[in-house]
């Protein structure tokens, strides 16, 4: 049977192209350079998506559930959104940033996560529901604009110290940026409530309960407490756009410890509430 | 020379309870009780949590017990003062979300006080001062009569923004239009949680939950609260993949009351309601019945260590995960026995599941009986027989929440209004229009609240759009 590693990789080395094309635009501002590392990042979408087929159809369902297949889904909902966001907003500057990130939750399924978590594994018979289905996309667009949030506030804050160095030079204006991280936050929260909102609907259905403050649960709470909080700092007059770019970029590296580390915590210190683990020890 | 002495400046005298509105409606709050809660949250995941109440099983408590001190040691005593092994139920915890709860309320209605006005006192003319405040400004001139041309403006803003507004003086005509729902769309997502919350209050009152109902065939429980309801579970059905991990698995039940029985089928994502109380399939697994006679084959009583398990003729061992073990004891004879359940014990020569039986008297180390038992079988201990009958059982849970659908009222409201506010942008936008000879002269102003430079992108494309309609009209 057709493997997706070969796609995986070619994937990889696509995004890692991409990185680099974008960081060369930024640094010399060539918009061929640019464009190149749009095109690739769209070809590497492309290929993983190629990939995630390939693997759907070894694991005999389509909805990503362990730890490899979300991540590589995330990756995949990273590049589609900056894409669509750089498309928006006809700038590509936040691209070497997103990319970057990109390649560290790819090198994370690829190559950090032991070859067992790998495994196309069945679908669990609590996980077959579309509540659970929608509970997934939600939080996967959501993460994915958050990444690309991420990605435009340290374009932002570079954007920011070069221009107090230099006065001018090759970033983007600060408020054009700033509005694109904004646009990152506010489309993505909305998606982040479907998340939660989807995933409590489906524990009810599973174990009518729609909230136990069990540790997925918190993981997912953690960055929408910290999005809507950034989102209200934004009203108040004296929050400037550098803490607003600095808080997107912040809230990213919580939404990867909440997402990966999740799966961590889970197994190890929170064993009775968790879902994996109640998954596990009760054969559900 | 005499000084003139100008009154001194009065302020606005502020109450205390003033004070505490304008502190609890403020974002600044909102957004500090937010990030405070987040950080407080993520103490539970850090601190491994004990066992709720509703769910505390003698055994998993135990077992938490031990492997926390383990972890913590001497501190676990200070810790557990702290309630960090109980953050979400501890006194601290619930007095933060009672704070946003609080701030969340007033708020809200802050918000509702201040949105009528704005949306029924709307400003339709403006005067130079203000057009020149404004975040973004445009000005065209075309050869259309006045009013022809206030006609297409307005088809074009009202298709682009929501609301256009009229007004008509001698010097001109002047158009308002603005996206007021997007503001009270602001509210749903505000209103939505406030639902959520009152539905969390109306589950704690009214609302119940029988966590962990453990049934074999042919059992029967009493739903009870006041419901004179009977379940009886019939079967359980497992569906499997070809690698033999469970695919589905369902239950069939009969629930009774005054003479009438109703078969039900409760499936994984398939509660199945009667009367208001839902019950749930949560879990399953392998049971074993034991029961006894003695020489003269006089039935023998036997006592499961169950929690509140009482003494009986039959004992229902329910076995969780791969190598759980269970007890049960025959006073009669002072006998302890264990089971040991195994998926498979393949280098015993057992593929399927398999039990290891032990039997120990007294508080003697060996134990006088010890062999595997692969299906269902009989043996003899100390004279007596026992039989032991595999079987699945299904763990169910049994829920009355009569706020359900305020809680599904809450979060709808919160998506829709999430959407509303944060894909669509408040804005006002501004129109003079004003006959100079020929030429009709259009004055654009407009302002958003938030993202400026996205703003400025898309007032510059409906200021090209409304100069060509007009000029093309």
């Amino acid at each position: 049977m057709v493997d997706e590693v070969p796609f995986l990789g070619v994937a990889y080395a696509c995004f890692l192209i991409a990185t680099v094309a974008y960081a060369i635009h930024l640094a010399k501002g060539d918009r061929e350079i640019g464009r190149a590392g749009t095109w690739t990042s769209l070809l590497g979408a492309v290929i993983l998506a190629g990939g995630l087929l390939v693997h759907t159809v070894r694991a005999g369902h389509w909805l990503p559930v362990g730890i490899y297949e979300l991540s590589l889904t995330l990756t995949l909902a990273i590049v589609s959104l900056y894409l669509l966001m750089e498309h928006l907003a006809r700038i590509r500057g936040a691209g070497a940033f997103v990319m970057a990130l990109v390649l560290l939750v790819h090198t994370y399924a690829i190559l950090l996560l032991p070859p067992t978590a790998r495994l196309a594994e069945p679908l669990a018979p609590a996980l077959r529901s579309p509540w659970f289905g929608l509970h997934i996309l939600g939080m996967l667009v959501a993460y994915g604009f958050f990444a690309v949030a991420c990605g435009t506030g340290l374009l932002y804050l570079c954007a920011n110290v070069a221009l107090a160095r230099e006065g001018v030079g090759i970033f983007p204006p600060l408020e054009v940026v700033d509005g694109l991280n904004y646009r990152a936050v506010a489309y993505g929260l909305p998606w982040l409530t479907v998340g939660l909102a989807a995933g409590s609907w489906w524990a009810w259905q599973v174990w009518g309960s729609y909230w136990h403050w069990s540790s997925r649960e918190v993981c997912i709470l953690g960055p929408w407490l910290i999005y809507a909080a950034s989102l209200h700092l934004r009203r108040w007059g004296r929050w400037s756009a550098r803490r607003s770019a600095l808080f997107s970029a912040l809230g990213f590296v919580v939404v990867l410890l909440t997402f990966l580390g999740g799966y961590v915590l889970a197994g190890e210190s929170d064993a009775i509430s968790s879902l994996p683990v109640y998954f596990r020890n009760n054969g559900v | 020379m005499i000084n003139e002495i100008t009154p001194a400046k009065i302020p606005r005298e502020r109450d205390i309870l003033d004070t505490l509105w304008r502190l609890f409606s403020s974002t600044q709050l909102a957004a500090v009780v937010l990030l405070a809660v987040a950080s407080v949250s993520a103490l539970g995941v850090l601190f491994p949590q004990a066992p709720s109440q509703a769910t505390r099983d003698s055994a998993v408590y135990a077992q938490w017990l031990v492997s926390s001190q383990g972890r913590y040691g001497s501190w676990f005593d200070f810790l557990d003062t702290m309630g960090l092994f109980d953050v979400y139920g501890s006194w601290w915890f619930r007095s933060l979300l009672a704070l946003l709860a609080f701030s969340l309320i007033i708020s809200t209605a802050e918000r509702v006080a201040s949105l009528w006005p704005s949306i029924s006192q709307a400003g339709v003319k403006q005067g130079d001062d203000s057009f020149a405040d404004a975040s973004k400004q445009a000005v065209f001139s075309v050869d259309q009569p006045v009013e022809q041309l206030v006609e297409r403006l307005k088809t074009v803003l009202t298709r682009r923004l929501c609301r256009t507004l009229v007004e008509r003086e001698e010097g001109g005509v002047y158009l308002y239009a603005d996206r007021f729902w997007v503001e009270a769309a602001a509210l749903l997502g505000h209103i939505g949680l406030i639902v959520i919350l009152a539905a969390v209050v109306v589950t704690n009152r009214l609302g119940w939950q029988e966590d962990a109902v453990t049934l074999s065939p042919g059992q029967s429980y009493e739903v009870g609260h006041g419901l004179d309801a009977v379940l009886r579970f019939e079967k359980l059905e497992l569906d499997t993949y070809p690698d033999g991990s469970p695919r589905d698995y369902r239950t069939y039940v009969q629930i009774i009351e005054d003479d009438t029985e109703v078969e039900q089928l409760i499936g994984v994502n398939r509660p199945f309601s009667y009367r208001g109380v839902s019950f749930y399939q949560i879990s399953h697994g392998m049971a074993v019945a034991v029961k006894a006679s003695d020489q003269d084959g006089q039935p023998l009583v036997l006592q499961s260590f169950a929690d509140g398990a009482e003494t009986a003729a039959v004992v229902s061992l329910p076995f969780w995960g791969h190598q759980s073990e269970r007890h049960f004891a025959v006073p009669d004879q002072d006998i302890v026995f264990q089971l040991v359940f195994y998926q498979s014990l393949p280098g015993h020569g057992y593929d399927g599941p398999v039990f290891l039986v032990q039997a120990y008297r007294g508080s003697a180390i060996e134990p006088i009986y010890s062999d595997f038992v692969e299906r269902s079988s009989s043996f003899k201990v100390g004279g007596a027989t026992y039989q032991l009958a595999l079987d699945q059982y299904s763990v169910l849970r049994i829920v009355r929440d009569p706020a359900i659908a305020l809680v599904v009222l809450g979060l709808l409201l919160i998506i829709v209004g999430h959407f509303l506010w944060l894909y669509w942008s408040p804005m006002r936008f501004w129109v003079a229009v004003s006959e100079k000879g020929d030429k009709t002269t259009v004055k654009l102003a407009g302002t958003a609240e938030r993202d400026e430079a996205g703003f400025a992108s898309w007032f510059d494309g409906l200021a090209q759009e409304m100069e060509k309609e007009s000029k093309d009209g």
